[in-house]
């Protein structure tokens, strides 16, 4: 069972990233430091919510600045997220733990992501919330190369890549991924990919035109 | 050399008298000098004209052909009898005195395909009202009827599985058969209301549907009969129908020629009627009237009778959900019918090698003492016995095994008929992964691999569930982020990667600034894609590169030159 399935890949869509916003003085409490400025939940979730990794993953392990209390949060049940409160932006290393052992045969191993935590709106394309929440969602698809067939079992329970074609609210513009998003990234790299090409012909013929130039000049 | 020369060469007797005198007076009345190949050919055949009289190139044609037939504009009302249609024009052979004589009193020729529904008149409202109460009567006791019936056969299918093929013919029975209004009218006509569900008079939809109904029937007949108990709920719900209402549904049905859902469409939302609704009032009100004047042939007035609303609900319930099987039910049902047919095929095994055991035992008994055989006469004796009736079983088995020959042996399902066959295409993902079972040493029934191949996903499905097949590509196991995954494009060093990104931006292509510019959305297409573009770039760089090195070496050669 824990034997892998040679040159299969299967996908699995993903969001990670955090949500920012200020604090407000009234939410300022004891336990808050005073320098606080902000509240983040940083988070890691497939795409489509009703995908379950929990057969795969054991625990997502967050690791924080190390200033924390504590600056690795493991996280064993969805949603895999942390909130906390802080005033500047650092690195989060997101860390994937799968269910381990041989006998249960999904043998992979733990996997990193990394994530800038964003506080300040830094896309000024992103549309405007009203309590100046800034987000900072990214779209990944985790790739297990040739699974092992509990893997590939547990993958193809039910389909994951189904992206969603029309956003769950229309101000949710930075929050979510269609498939329209991936047309159209399709069809952009298409045009730049013919715009190099002919960038190439031309320089291709404006190198015949010297070199017969240079033939000019030597005879 | 002429052409009596040559018979005579060939030692061919010619017989003058047999020719024909005239065919000689023409070739002596035409002596006129030939020459070239006419000459030679006249030599050569001499006087044996072909039987045949050919007409070279005749006039007679030519002139047919050259001459113009006349067409005339003629006037014409089509529809006359309908009486409302205008005068038309088109253009007809022939010259106009000779058209406008033989078409003056005849109908336009395609008048006569063009045909009414008979439908018997409404009645007035008083009438309407008396037939409307004897209607509802009616209506009441055949429902109750159709439920007793139904839950009657429920239970004798509950009760004997096997009696599913007798409960059906009952079903067939009264199955509600309905007659078109004038089934012998035209086939025009008859096409035309074919198209709606209509139960035609023939009788042969009616058991193709009960064929249809019979696997869903058993399925789920106590279903059916709970949803026809909130139908009824439902039917007494609506209001009655007014004479104005039943009025224009007579009319409709008159001018839409009983096309069901046209008439459906067609009427007043703010009655709420379905087209069931529609029908049963309809074929209701028919009955009564036809019974009431005494018009109508008896059988179309059976039909009549047999029309049930909830039996027409319950059929389309069964059509509906049979169209709605997906690719997967479908699959299924036909491997249970495979199985089935193995099943069947092994029980016959078994019965014939049952029977042959039961041959091999069937020795001689030992029902003497051993004494007798024990001299050699006594063995001789053993031996032939043993000898014949070996023969004889030899016999036998061999008789069997014709008779097994000539038994029918189910025929296999046809390929075509299973849904199976649609779907036979393999994706190169499934055969890969069917040639990868086989590898298996034990393959479990259920594994994982078995269950995807036997959903029969299409490519779009197989990226649904992000599989993905690398044929040629070696990829190394583990999990990975696609934005990090190692297309060969992508594998270039730091250096190279910051001249991409500089030639990207002198196209005008948006790089986010720095060097580690990825797709917004890192999927395989995309990063198909992006690695492409990069590879491009990366071309281009060379090919840059290498007219760069020329013209700085036309420079050099330019300067030489000009110091000389």
């Amino acid at each position: 069972m824990s034997k892998r399935i040679k040159n299969i890949s299967i996908s699995v869509p993903i969001l990670y990233g955090n949500s920012a916003r200020r604090l407000l003085p009234e939410e300022k409490t004891e336990k808050i430091p005073p320098d606080h400025t902000h509240q983040w939940t940083v988070f890691l979730k497939p795409v489509l919510d009703n995908v379950d990794l929990t057969p795969l993953i054991k625990k997502v392990t967050f690791k924080l600045h190390d200033t924390y209390d504590t600056p690795v949060r493991a996280v064993e049940h969805p949603p895999y997220q942390v909130t906390e409160t802080g005033w500047g932006e650092f690195e989060i290393v997101i860390k994937i733990h799968f269910h381990s052992g041989a006998e249960l045969g999904i043998n992979e191993k733990n996997f990193q992501i990394f994530h800038g935590l964003k506080l300040h709106p830094y896309n000024p394309q992103a549309p405007k919330h009203p309590n100046g929440e800034v987000y900072s969602v990214l779209f990944d698809e985790l790739v297990f190369q040739e699974p092992t067939e509990v893997t590939f079992e547990i993958l193809t329970r039910k389909p994951a890549n189904l992206l969603p074609y029309r956003l769950s609210d229309p101000d949710k513009k930075d929050q979510e991924y269609l498939r329209r998003n991936e047309i159209e990234e399709i069809a952009r790299l298409d045009v730049y990919i013919t715009k190099v090409k002919e960038e190439i012909e031309k320089q291709r013929n404006e190198y015949k035109e010297l070199e017969q130039r240079k033939l000019a000049f030597l005879q | 050399m002429s052409a009596n020369d040559v018979l005579d060469v060939l030692n061919v007797q010619r017989d003058d008298l047999t020719q024909p005198a005239k065919k000689k007076a023409r070739s002596e009345a035409a002596p006129a000098p030939k020459s070239g190949i006419s000459r030679e050919l006249y030599n050569l055949i001499g006087a044996n004209t072909p039987p045949i009289l050919v007409n070279m190139g005749n006039n007679r044609m030519k002139d047919r052909k050259l001459r113009v037939s006349p067409w005339t504009k003629m006037p014409f009302v089509p529809n006359e009898r309908a009486g409302k249609a205008p005068t038309l024009h088109h253009w007809e052979k022939g010259a106009k005195e000779l058209l406008m004589e033989t078409s003056k009193d005849k109908p336009y020729y395609f008048d006569k395909f063009v045909v009414s529904v008979d439908i018997p008149e409404m009645v007035d409202e008083e009438l309407f009202n008396q037939f409307m109460v004897e209607i509802k009567e009616r209506q009441k006791q055949m429902a109750q009827k159709f439920k007793t019936s139904l839950h009657n056969k429920v239970e004798a299918q509950k009760a004997n599985p096997l009696g599913a093929s007798s409960a059906l013919t009952v079903k067939k029975e009264d199955a509600p058969t309905v007659v078109k209004e004038e089934p012998t009218k035209d086939d025009s006509v008859k096409e035309a209301s074919g198209e709606t569900p209509l139960v035609s008079s023939n009788g042969k939809e009616p058991t193709e549907l009960a064929d249809q109904q019979e696997t869903e029937a058993e399925n789920k007949p106590l279903e059916a009969i709970d949803a026809m108990d909130v139908d009824e709920e439902e039917a007494s719900g609506p209001l009655p129908w007014t004479y104005e209402e039943t009025k224009l549904l007579f009319e409709f049905c008159k001018n839409f020629e009983l096309k069901w859902f046209v008439i459906n469409d067609r009427f007043p939302l703010k009655y709420g009627r379905s087209l069931e609704d529609l029908k049963e009032q309809f074929y209701a009100m028919c009955l009564m009237i036809m019974t009431h004047k005494s018009i109508g042939n008896p059988s179309l007035i059976d039909s009549l009778k047999a029309f049930l609303k909830p039996a027409e609900i319950e059929r389309k319930h069964y059509l509906l959900n049979l169209l709605k099987r997906t690719p997967s039910e479908i699959a299924e049902e036909s491997l249970l019918v495979i199985e089935a047919r193995r099943f069947e095929i092994a029980a016959k095994k078994m019965l014939m090698e049952r029977a042959n055991l039961l041959s091999l035992l069937d020795l001689p008994q030992a029902a003497l003492s051993v004494q007798q055989y024990q001299s050699s006469q006594g063995l001789g004796n053993l031996y032939s016995q043993l000898m014949i009736m070996d023969k004889n079983q030899r016999k036998k088995s061999q008789q069997k095994v014709l008779q097994m020959a000539s038994d029918p042996v189910p025929p296999p399902i046809p390929v075509a008929a299973s849904s199976l066959h649609k779907r036979d295409f393999q994706t190169h993902l499934q055969q890969y992964l069917s040639g990868y079972l086989k590898q298996q040493p034990q393959r479990p029934e259920d594994s994982a691999i078995q269950q995807l191949l036997s959903k029969k996903l299409t490519a779009k499905e197989e990226e649904a569930y992000g599989l993905f097949y690398h044929a040629n590509e070696r990829i190394n196991p583990g999990v990975i982020l696609r934005s990090t995954q190692r297309l060969s494009g992508l594998q270039q060093r730091q250096s190279v990667f910051r001249a991409v990104n500089n030639m990207l931006q002198e196209l005008d292509i948006p790089t986010a600034g720095g060097t580690a510019w990825k797709p917004n959305m890192p999927t395989r297409k995309t990063m198909a894609k992006y690695d492409e573009l990069t590879k491009a770039v990366v071309a281009l760089l060379e090919v840059k590169k290498v007219k760069d090195k020329l013209e700085a070496e036309i420079e050099l050669i330019k300067s030489q030159r000009e110091l000389r």
